[in-house]
């Protein structure tokens, strides 16, 4: 079971953040947290969709109904998925810092899982406090 | 293990750092050029055409990684006709009302502004406002 815990929520975010430990792990070690942090709230108060496109743009999408977003030049990168339509909660799942322009098979095999977390509903569950 | 409260701590430190004035006119040039792209119909190659500027340089502008020059924030906005002011942001509001009661009174320093559509006939409004073709709809501050 992956267990996600809520970063940025409620009204004054467009869209909620919930990541699970190892993302929020993985942010609060980089070098550039506060940077991250500061880049991953804002798109949360102003919405995710506005800084989202296949190419260009933070946020990508990749393919199943995974996204990744890019918060730094160094290639950090959160992989995860909205939780419904409304696009008003993004799950981040995972991160890793890209090692290139193209995605490596390491890379696109954790999108993958990912987006097998995002295919079962049952997989995965917030926790509202931690 | 880091938690939400660690993260949070981390975000209202970094707010306390010059470099994250920065980076919040750094976000809201983004904001405001991702708009305007979109409200013109524009790439990010349509940009750097217009503009003379490499498209890897407009990319890292659209991902708030560029360093970027006056002049070469005048060019963009120029090319995508739009006006802006540099305004104070005068309301601050905690952390602690927008996170719930997660971390302590004691760690809460302040919070970047509510966000608020451009009122750009008054002083006490936003951090940069804009003003430009009648379609456009930036939220910033």
């Amino acid at each position: 079971m992956v267990e996600v815990h809520g970063l940025f929520v409620g009204r004054d975010f467009k869209t909620e953040v919930w990541l699970t430990d190892k993302v929020r792990d993985q942010l609060c070690e980089s070098e550039k947290a506060g940077e991250l942090a500061t880049k991953l709230e804002h798109f949360a108060k102003v919405g995710f969709i506005n800084f989202e496109a296949k190419v260009g743009r933070p946020i990508k999408y990749e393919w199943n109904g995974v996204y990744r977003i890019g918060l730094h030049a160094s290639l950090f990168r959160v992989i995860g998925f909205y939780e419904d339509d409304r696009k008003t909660g993004f799950v981040g799942v995972d991160v890793f810092t890209k090692g290139g322009q193209k995605l490596s098979k390491a890379e696109k095999k954790r999108i993958k899982d990912v987006a097998k977390v995002r295919a079962d509903a049952s997989s995965w569950r917030k926790v509202p406090n931690g | 293990m880091a938690s939400t409260q660690d993260i949070l701590r981390v975000l209202d430190e970094y707010k306390r750092k010059p470099e994250s004035y920065g980076m919040k006119l750094r976000l809201n040039l983004a904001e405001l050029v991702i708009q305007q792209l979109k409200s013109n119909g524009w790439s990010q190659r349509d940009l750097a055409q217009e503009t003379g500027l490499k498209e890897a340089y407009i990319s890292r502008i659209l991902h708030s990684d560029a360093n970027c020059t006056f002049e070469s924030a005048g060019k963009i906005l120029f090319a995508l006709e739009v006006k802006v002011a540099l305004l104070p942001e005068p309301e601050w509001t905690s952390t602690d009302d927008l996170h719930g009661k997660e971390i302590d009174q004691e760690d809460v320093t302040t919070e970047w502004p509510i966000r608020r559509f451009p009122q750009t006939d008054s002083s006490e409004t936003i951090g940069i406002a804009a003003a430009a073709r009648s379609d456009l709809k930036v939220p910033l501050g």
